[in-house]
């Protein structure tokens, strides 16, 4: 398929390939039809990993232990979606204050992942702008550009980061969540340490988010084609509407805002997602089944959710919220508004957290309900930072795996991010012509989402990008290669 | 002088002698001529590490080092890209979400205004495979290794204290005072 359009036609492509700089599991691959107009745009993830089939005969309650190691990013979601699928197949309840604490961290996750994305990963491109020589468009030269800024998003991320360290035992992999709860109750020691460090994240997200506002003018043609291409958005949401994180229902919006699924259970997910799985990428694309395929492509994450709920549900976020609404309307199409959205859920989550560790029965010492294996099915649905995540187990009599299925935000998100990549492609690529600014807002348009690959994709002047223009006959045209 | 001394372990206790740095480091804690200084495990180097740098008098960090021979110990100085050293301007290309010494002394300059000195005290590491445990070389060497954290760390406080940053001197009262092998 790579190179060729759908229907066969031969046309000019460009690729980027890798993408990544890690991991180097993905590529880019921009489609050019004869008349030189961008056609196409493919994001192509190149590895396997095979987690679902590694879990298989291994005990149920190992599951969250193995799952934790699926990502040194976000192992947090990974953990509780699989506590929760365990959950079920105990069938039990996690005690109040486990559901509790399990919040606790979850957002911390959420605030030490979306501060990467934010700070260290995309402020840069804010900072320089697109054009900008890779050589001056990274952290490093953001630091010496405004410190203050990456004061804050270093102070993020230790908040966030620490606080997985004090629950979880560390900070990458943690323990703790465990079917049924978690492991041990919180101290109140640990307790007050957080509670300490809540007034400076606050300050340091509210920093944050006038920064940003005040960058946001200069990125207007940016905000207007990153991704743009109508979409539904899916989250979980509260009973009363408001955001839900570790816990709670769906609900699915239109491009207008319309209401299609409002407060479903997750449980049962196939029965509303469809799965599309393609030649040239590990990456299957999900859709909403009411609409079919490609019509019921949805969004997750951060710029999903906010379309998605009421209100957040915590004061000062709702009013950030409510201001960001009034300016880019209710159910924003941008994918560039994913940075915003990343920065208002960031101060919703430091606010939450407060809240919960001052409640006097966070101290609980019930934390855990305990159970062997009553049910032979169960699923695990959580919000990560980067959308929806879905755990499906299958056991046998003796609680060992027999099947696993995982839905993940970056497959939620496959179809949207090719709109938006060749959304992007078709702004700024010039058939006869490569230039930086096209392979950083390529790269950004990506990024924006947040994928597990975007901190590969991020440019840092060493990324090992290459990118051919070919003729259909195979002639490369041009070449541009970034060491 | 502002601060205590930091000793950061490195590397991943999962791939054999990589894990060497975080042995280290714990086996350091424990050690009363290091009383009152603060240790940190991690896996790999990140930007988050650079506020903890900043507010550091001194920093060492311990690593497995490939290529050299099992159980060696050396140390040397980390010396920041000179563009991050505040007041001097200009920017370096090389960042990212983990960083190498010299990286991370540089982003403390460059966000906290200070870099206090920073050295690497390596362990020579003869295999990383997954699941394995410390090779005996490199088990033997880590009371060296602590030798040198040690005497480094008493070695700079004394020269910050007589306000004498000069890291050769350093350098070489390490040397004066421990075993071959320090290099």
């Amino acid at each position: 398929m790579d190179g060729d359009k759908a229907d066969g036609q031969s046309s000019n492509r460009i690729v980027i390939d890798p993408v990544t700089r890690i991991e180097g599991h993905s590529k880019i691959t921009i489609s050019l039809g004869e008349d030189g107009a961008v056609a196409g745009a493919r994001f192509h993830v190149t590895q396997f990993r095979g987690f679902e089939r590694i879990c298989i005969g291994r005990p149920m309650h190992e599951m969250p232990g193995i799952m934790a190691r699926i990502c040194g990013i976000c192992p947090v979601s990974h953990i509780i979606a699989s506590s929760k699928a365990c959950d079920e197949i105990m069938a039990v309840s996690p005690p109040p204050v486990a559901v509790e604490l399990r919040r606790v961290i979850n957002l911390a996750q959420v605030v030490q992942s979306h501060a990467l994305s934010f700070f260290h990963l995309s402020s840069p491109d804010l900072l320089f702008g697109f054009d900008a020589p890779p050589a001056t468009r990274n952290l490093f030269a953001a630091a010496g550009e405004a410190p203050q800024l990456a004061r804050d998003g270093i102070a993020l991320r230790r908040f966030g980061q620490s606080i997985i360290e004090t629950l979880g035992g560390k900070r990458i992999h943690p323990g703790w969540v465990v079917p049924g709860g978690v492991s041990h109750p919180l101290a109140a020691s640990q307790r007050d340490a957080i509670l300490a460090a809540v007034p400076e994240a606050l300050a340091a997200i509210r920093r944050g988010l006038d920064w940003y506002r005040g960058r946001l003018a200069g990125f207007a043609a940016e905000a207007e084609c990153f991704g743009t291409s109508e979409t539904l958005s899916m989250g979980l949401v509260h009973d009363d509407g408001n955001a839900a994180y570790s816990d709670g229902d769906l609900r699915v919006v239109d491009a207008s805002g319309a209401v299609l699924a409002d407060r479903i259970d997750p449980r049962p997910y196939w029965e509303y997602l469809g799965e599309v799985a393609h030649p040239d990428t590990y990456l299957k694309s999900t859709y909403w089944k009411a609409l079919g395929y490609p019509a019921g492509t949805y969004r997750v994450g951060p710029l999903a959710r906010l379309n998605v709920v009421d209100r957040l549900g915590s004061a000062e976020a709702d009013e950030r919220l409510g201001e960001y609404r009034e300016r880019v309307g209710r159910t924003p199409q941008s994918s560039f508004h994913y940075h915003e959205a990343r920065l208002i859920e960031i101060l919703h989550a430091i606010t939450v957290i407060g809240e919960i560790l001052a409640s006097p029965d966070v101290l609980d010492r019930h934390v855990r309900s305990v159970a062997e294996v009553n049910r032979s099915e169960g699923v695990g649905v959580s919000e990560a930072p980067r959308g929806t995540l879905m755990h499906h187990y299958q056991v046998d009599e003796q609680g060992l795996v027999t099947w696993v299925n995982l839905v993940i935000a970056t497959g939620h998100n496959n179809e949207a991010m090719n709109a938006a990549v060749a959304q992007v492609a078709a702004r700024y690529v010039d058939a006869d012509r490569l230039t930086e600014g096209m392979l950083n807002r390529v790269e950004a348009a990506i990024r924006c989402f947040d994928p597990c690959l975007s901190c590969s994709t991020h440019a840092l002047g060493q990324m090992p990008l290459s990118v051919e223009l070919c003729a259909a006959d195979g002639t490369v045209l041009d070449r541009a290669v970034r060491p | 002088m502002s601060g205590v001394p930091l000793v950061v372990g490195v590397g991943n206790p999962l791939r054999g002698d990589d894990g060497a740095g975080p042995a280290a480091a714990e086996r350091a804690a424990r050690d009363p001529r290091l009383a009152g200084a603060r240790f940190r495990t991690v896996v790999q180097l990140t930007p988050e590490l650079a506020a903890d740098v900043a507010g550091a008098s001194v920093v060492v960090i311990v690593d497995a080092r490939a290529g050299a021979p099992a159980g060696t110990v050396d140390c040397s100085p980390v010396d920041p890209p000179p563009e991050a050293v505040p007041g001097r301007g200009g920017t370096r290309a090389s960042l990212s979400h983990h960083l190498d010494p010299a990286a991370l002394a540089g982003l403390a300059g460059l966000a906290y205004s200070r870099i206090p000195p920073v050295f690497i005290v390596g362990i020579g590491a003869g295999r990383f495979d997954a699941g394995a445990p410390l090779s005996p070389a490199v088990a033997a060497a880590l009371p060296e290794a602590v030798d040198v954290v040690a005497a480094l760390v008493a070695a700079l406080v004394a020269a910050l204290v007589a306000a004498d940053g000069d890291r050769s001197d350093t350098v070489r009262a390490v040397r004066g005072s421990t075993a071959p092998g320090v290099s």
